[in-house]
Formats: structure tokens, sequence, C-alpha cells
């Protein structure tokens, strides 16, 4: 009787034994791995993700209006010159149609610029520093008048050899004046804008409106 | 302002359902011609791909091109919340940071609308090259989730091989090894229940049971499921939506690896 007992335990043993060296066959072929692949293998990830028109737009006109929150006057140095008194030169490259600087004053209704203006001309030595401009149909103004140290005030008039322009920028809810480069400007040029003032009026008292 | 309408709610409902386990988060993509999604899972490994046609839907106002990233799963407690007759209006002002559905039921007896908080997600595009496929499997849509749900007990993996006579998954795990063949049907009577096999050359690829699980989520959208197959490119899984579009799923093969 218990020689039938061992008997059955050393099979059963045995056969325990068989079962577990034929997992190890069956796992055998396992050894060739089959890892997967990517999708960025295949298809290659689009780095510039296409934008609308309108959505550079926007782009654009944000970040000049982070600019202008921001007061950035990089780039510019304020020189005296023989004749012409204080302007503003390039101490960077300007990209064609960058910002530059700000205008940046008191923004006030053409009423009050009457009445600025009238004060103004009681003193001779007091600069011309109104920016009269029109927006939504109404003409505005900023007076710069104020020794404020900001270089926008102080660049020069040129009609003949601009390379600023104005625009008309909307930020908070006002309407803000930035100058823009006409064309590539390099480090040490005197910056320059068209004051575009041409009435007879003006011309008598500034004869230097007229270059 | 984006404005969407959709009289069949439970629709957009059945593709959430198709995604949502596969992606955590998507960024859809609205313009004049409808709706684009397009994400990758986690792992890099599968790739959903929706495009729903403005023409589908049964009211389509999109003046802006935008995006509104979403969490899914967030969007899912949104339609966990809409009847099934229910109409669903999706709507977003330009430039918005929240999305408001809402839903209508049947009789306009009730109305309720749900606003989510958008995300800012930095998704990476993909571009997809058209390409030739050796295979192009058609057959019906429940019998390939049944097909995939019983092998993915014994693997971890499908090897779909594609032959002039049919289609065969198998696959091989630790207690051995399953097979099912299609045969290509001879009888086209029922198009949605047979299995049409365009072929140019004989093609076997191995894929993950896992995601191939996952597509199989998208099986309430379509009768039917287009499998292509080319070697060394990723399958793609196609659904069509009735009268609304098409979600795809990518899926890039397993290969062995070179033991040298």
């Amino acid at each position: 009787m218990s020689v039938e007992i061992t008997n059955f335990l050393y099979y059963s043993i045995k056969s325990s034994r068989k079962t577990s060296s034929r997992q190890l066959i069956m796992k055998a072929p396992k050894n060739v791995r089959k890892t997967n692949h990517q999708l960025t293998e295949y298809f290659s990830v689009r780095k510039s993700v296409r934008r609308t028109k309108k959505q550079v737009l926007r782009e654009q006109q944000r970040h000049l209006e982070d600019l202008i929150i921001n007061e950035v006057e990089d780039g510019l140095e304020c020189r005296y010159t023989e004749g012409k008194g204080r302007g503003v030169f390039a101490t960077k490259d300007f990209e064609k149609g960058s910002f530059v600087v700000e205008y940046s004053g008191d923004f006030i209704s053409l009423l009050e610029a009457n009445v600025r203006e009238e004060e103004y001309s009681q003193n001779e030595s007091t600069g011309c520093y109104m920016y009269y401009f029109r927006y939504n149909d109404q003409t505005f103004c900023i007076d710069a008048t104020r020794e404020s140290g900001k270089m926008g005030r102080l660049i020069n008039h040129s009609r003949t050899n601009s390379n600023l322009y104005t625009k008309t920028l909307l930020v908070e809810g006002l309407p803000r004046l930035v100058l823009l480069a006409k064309e590539n400007i390099k480090r040490g040029q005197e910056l320059l804008y068209d004051y575009g003032d041409r009435s007879r009026e003006s011309l008598k008292h500034h004869p230097w409106l007229k270059y | 302002m984006f404005e969407a309408r959709l009289v069949n709610s439970a629709t957009f409902k059945k593709i959430l359902d198709a995604i949502k386990d596969l992606l955590d988060q998507a960024s859809f993509d609205c313009s004049e011609s409808g709706i684009q999604l397009q994400a990758m899972d986690n792992s890099h490994v599968s790739l959903v791909s929706l495009n729903l046609k403005s023409d589908g839907f049964d009211k389509y106002r999109c003046d802006r091109s935008l995006t509104m990233g979403m969490n899914l799963a967030s969007l899912s407690k949104v339609f966990r919340c809409s009847g099934s007759d229910d109409t669903v209006t999706i709507k977003a002002q330009d430039d918005a940071d929240t999305v408001t559905f809402m839903f209508e039921s049947k009789k306009q007896e009730k109305i309720s609308d749900y606003e989510m908080k958008l995300m800012n997600l930095d998704q990476e595009h993909l571009g997809i090259p058209e390409t030739e496929f050796s295979c192009i499997i058609k057959m019906p849509s429940a019998e390939f989730a049944r097909i995939v749900r019983d092998l993915s007990q014994f693997g971890e993996s499908i090897v779909i091989s594609c032959t002039k006579e049919g289609v065969k998954f198998s696959t091989q795990g630790d207690i051995g090894t399953g097979n099912v063949k299609l045969a290509q049907t001879n009888n086209f009577d029922k198009e949605e229940e047979s299995v049409i096999i365009d072929m140019q050359e004989p093609v076997s690829l191995t894929f993950a049971c896992q995601y191939l699980n996952l597509f199989t989520k998208a099986t309430p959208l379509s009768n039917q499921v287009t499998l292509s197959m080319c070697d060394n490119v990723p399958l793609v899984v196609e659904y069509q939506i009735p009268d609304l579009g098409h979600l795809c799923y990518y899926l890039a093969p397993k290969i062995e690896e070179d033991e040298n």
C-alpha cells in the first residue's frame, strides 16, 4: 500500500516537472520580442500649425498692445544735434514695419486741445508737441508738450526723408499713436517722421516743416 | 461666434464614447467646413482623427476658425446629462474660454444648458500622407469588435493577415493560440453584412490588442468598419458616421526587433 503511494507521489512530482518544462518550451518563441512602434515614426509632426491671416493679424495687434502697455522704448537714444536741438537716434536695427516707439502724451479732445494751444502760444519757447489725428471720424489730439522723458515726443520732422510712419491703435479702449519703421533702419540713423502739418499758419512759425 | 446644432445628440455621445478612453483631452478645431479633431494617445502609438462636416449639422455657423481644447472626461459628464432623444446645440464666442452645450428635449418642455471651461492645449498635429494600401477590408463592425474581444483574451497582440481568399486574425499567448478566418462574401445581397476585400498584395501585420479594443468602442456609430493595411505603415480603422463624417483610428504596428 505504502509503496503504491510513494509510486503515486513519484509520478505526480515527475508529471509536474514535465508541465513546467513544457511551459518553458512554449515561452521560448516569446524571446522574439515585438515592440510597438510609435505613430510619429510614420507621420511627421507639423511644426508650423497653419494660422489664418486674421489670426496672424490679431497676434500682431496683441504684440503691439503689449509693447505699448509695457512702454517699451528699446534701441533709442536722445542726442543733441546742431540746428535741430534734440533728436532721436536708433541704437539697434529696426526691421521694416516693426514697432519703434509710442508717441505718448495726454489724450485730449479737440476742444481741450484748442484751449491748450492758446495757452502754449503765449510762451514762444514752447515747442510743438501736439499731434492731431482722426479716429472714428472724430479729431483727437495727443499732447506731449509736458517734459515726460518719453522718446516719442522728441523725434524730429522730415517730410522727404522720414523713416517712420504713424498708426492709430485702440488699446484698452483708448486710441494710441505708435511710430513704426517705414523701411529697414540701421543703428545710428536718426529717426524721422512726417509731422503732416501743412497749414500756412504753422509754416509761418516753423518753416522747417516744409522739408 | 460658433454655433452647431445636432438634432440627434446621441450621435455625439457615441463619438465621445469612442474616443474618451483613448484620449484624456483633445482640441476640437472648428472652421467653416466643420469640426475636426486630431490627437494621439499618451503613448503616441495610436491616433484619432475625427471629421464632422458642417453640412451634417442641422444648423452650423462658424464666423471665425477656433480651437476648443476640452477635457474629454468632463465633456462626457456633460453629455451624460443629456437624454437620448435630445437635441444638442454647441455654442462658443470668438476667443471664448468656455463652451456651452444646450440640450432640448423632443417636445421642448425641458431645456438644460451646461457651460464648460476650455483648455489651452499645446498639441502636435501630424501630417498624414496619402497611402496606397495593399489591402482594404470592409466588414461588419460588430464582427470586428467580437473577434478582437475574443482574441485579446489569449494574447497581447493580434496578427492580421490578408490574402485573396480572406482575412485571418490570429493571436498567441501563454495558454495557446487562436485563429479566426473570414472568407470574402460571395453574396452581396446585404452589403452591411458582407466582408469585402480589396487586395493589391497580401499583407500580414501585428497590432496590440489593447488599442484595437479601444477602437471598437466606435462600433455603435456604424454597421461597417474599414481596415486599411500596408507594410510598414500604420493600420487605419475607419468608421463612417452616417451623414455627418467619419472617425478614423491609426495604429502603429508591432515590429519584431532585430535580434542582432
